[in-house]
């Protein structure tokens, strides 16, 4: 480690030589939790937004299982009254086959998932922007026959995006008491190097140096430490984060869109030592010249 | 000016150790000041470059009273005001160099400057080879010419001096003070503490003598007043190099 040299050795004190490990922890801590909340919310927007696009309409297999005929017309005539609908892009008919093999690893070998009386679903895009009377396409519907349901997704996508609000919070919560942790520990190292540097502070102070002369010691000394730490931390933790999204992605695409940061995500990550920096240089301006001002 | 009007100090909640303290130092003056071990020179000197308040009494150092300067003013006093301290104070973590170059360096001059002046005084003191090495590898009347040559770098008003000669020969002692006579020469008021009374009479200056915390008048001079005192030796200026040749006198005490 380069050694800075200035009127007081603050260097070579045990609390100033801990700062950048103590700091680097910190950044390290605060720019994972930061990710993390930025991944949470590109990844809950993402899947909302995959969710408010689409409807899923479910018709009920008939009470008359053998009833084969009457019920693919009742398909035929939902899909043709969910097509009609005014900001529907598209509605398609769930294959069986295709539902068929969804269950497939559920039910086991064995079973024959054809003996299931299995509703059927349809699979509804709707045209961006465009607001859909669900109240009255679901009264059409019900025209047709009793019990077909119009699913939105909204009690899923409420439940989504509470979750992922707490995470979120929970995450800007760490980024905050690491914040606060960052100004205990400089006030810590700053009143240690206050102690252990009484004489050369007298001295300063009795050929004449101002308060804001003597701080500027501490502040730069600080400021290296902080830079050092604040970089190494940071730079870690995107370490981090880019192999754990490379582990994510391994892991095959069972999540909507990949755990990865975007450009601008990866900026506000960057605040985070530039953040601690100024933290911690106004700390410790504020310690010294609160301690200073009690000296002669 | 400096003046002291019935000053008392006391170090924490102790006895005092300095008890109704009265003088004045005229500007442009030259002091000794004497006494056993113990009776209070060094918290004296403690007073006047403003480390420690009076525990009563009225102090006025180069015309500010130090009761009511707003603590915002004390660095601009104690720029002119030169120390040197009893146990040097050097900084162990700078050089030789360093060391003297601070008070520039606080007063924000620039390295040009530094270098000439520092190099110039340290030259003068005899430690121009010994610029880069630390405090911790020079010798007690190494540290001693350090201490001095930071004490007087930025040509103070008032020079205190702590038994600046108590680790050199007598030699050096003699050449010292020279270099104190010669700042005096060109305003600087100056007080010096020391038990050498070969200097003391050798230096015909005036002395304060302190006996358990009270001033008396010395055994070996009394106080004379300052017009009634003998002109200083005649060989004074032979060693007195010019410090700061280019440097306009500012009016010594005989001007
Ligand atoms: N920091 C201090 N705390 C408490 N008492 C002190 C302190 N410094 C000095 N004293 C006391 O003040 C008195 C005067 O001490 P001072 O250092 O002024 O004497 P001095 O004349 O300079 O002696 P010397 O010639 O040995 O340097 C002494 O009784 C000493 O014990
Ligand atoms: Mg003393």
């Amino acid at each position: 480690m380069a050694k800075r040299r200035g009127d007081i050795p603050l260097g070579n004190d045990p609390a100033s030589r801990l700062l950048p490990w103590i700091i680097g922890f910190m950044a390290f801590i605060a720019a994972l939790a930061l990710s993390g909340a930025l991944v949470l919310a590109a990844f809950s927007d993402r899947w909302s937004a995959g969710l408010t696009g689409t409807l899923t309409i479910q018709i009920p297999p008939p009470a008359a299982y053998d009833d084969e005929a009457g019920f693919e017309a009742l398909q035929k005539e939902a899909l043709a009254a969910v097509r009609r609908t005014p900001g529907v892009a598209s509605a398609t008919l769930l294959p069986l086959d295709e539902m068929r093999a969804l269950l497939k690893p559920w039910l086991g070998a064995g079973a024959d998932p054809r003996d299931l009386p299995l509703p059927r679903l349809i699979a509804v895009t709707l045209e961006a922007g465009e607001d859909v009377d669900l109240a009255d396409l679901g009264r059409r519907l019900e025209a047709l026959a009793p019990g077909i349901t119009i699913d939105d997704h909204g009690l899923w996508r409420e439940r989504l995006t509470d979750f992922m609000a707490a995470l979120q919070l929970a995450a800007l919560a760490v980024v905050a008491v690491v914040a606060l942790a960052a100004v205990v520990m400089v006030i810590f190292a700053t009143r240690g190097g206050l102690l252990a540097h009484r004489e050369s502070i007298e001295l300063l102070h009795l050929i004449g140096a101002h308060d804001r002369y003597i701080a500027a010691q501490f502040q730069g000394q600080t400021l290296f430490a902080a830079i050092k730490g604040g970089i190494a931390g940071t730079g870690m933790a995107a370490g981090t984060v880019v192999l754990l999204g490379h582990g994510a992605a391994a892991t095959g695409a069972v999540l909507p869109g990949a755990l990865v940061l975007e450009p601008m995500a990866w900026l506000w990550v960057m605040t985070v030592p530039m953040a601690l920096i100024v933290i911690a240089v106004l700390t410790a301006r504020r310690t010294v010249v609160n301690a200073l001002v009690r000296m002669v | 000016m400096i003046r002291f009007e019935n000053v008392g100090m006391r170090y924490g909640a102790g006895p005092e150790v300095l008890r109704d303290i009265s003088f004045e130092l005229k500007p442009g003056s030259f002091h000794f000041l004497t006494g056993a071990s113990g009776a209070g020179k060094s918290s004296l000197l403690r007073l006047m470059y403003l480390a420690h308040r009076p525990s009563r009494g009225l102090i006025t150092i180069l015309d500010e009273d130090i009761a009511t300067i707003p603590r915002n003013r004390l660095p601009e006093l104690r720029r002119k005001i030169g120390v040197v301290f009893q146990d040097f104070r050097l900084m162990s973590h700078l050089t030789c160099f360093e060391n003297v170059a601070l008070p520039l360096k606080i007063n924000g001059a620039g390295s040009g400057v530094i270098k000439k002046y520092v190099s110039e005084l340290l030259n003068w003191v005899g430690l121009a080879d010994q610029a880069n090495a630390r405090p911790a590898t020079l010798s007690g009347g190494q540290k001693q010419r350090a201490a001095i040559a930071r004490a007087v770098i930025s040509r103070p008003k008032l020079l205190v001096a702590d038994e600046p000669t108590g680790n050199v020969d007598d030699a050096l002692a003699v050449r010292l003070l020279f270099l104190f006579e010669e700042l005096n020469r060109q305003g600087t008021t100056v007080l010096i503490a020391t038990h050498n009374e070969s200097l003391i009479r050798r230096f015909r200056h005036p002395v304060l003598h302190l006996e358990d915390g009270q001033l008396v008048p010395s055994p070996l001079r009394p106080i004379v007043p300052l017009r009634d005192r003998a002109p200083p030796p005649p060989d004074s200026r032979r060693f007195s190099d010019p410090i700061y040749p280019d440097a306009p006198g500012e009016g010594g005490r005989h001007g």
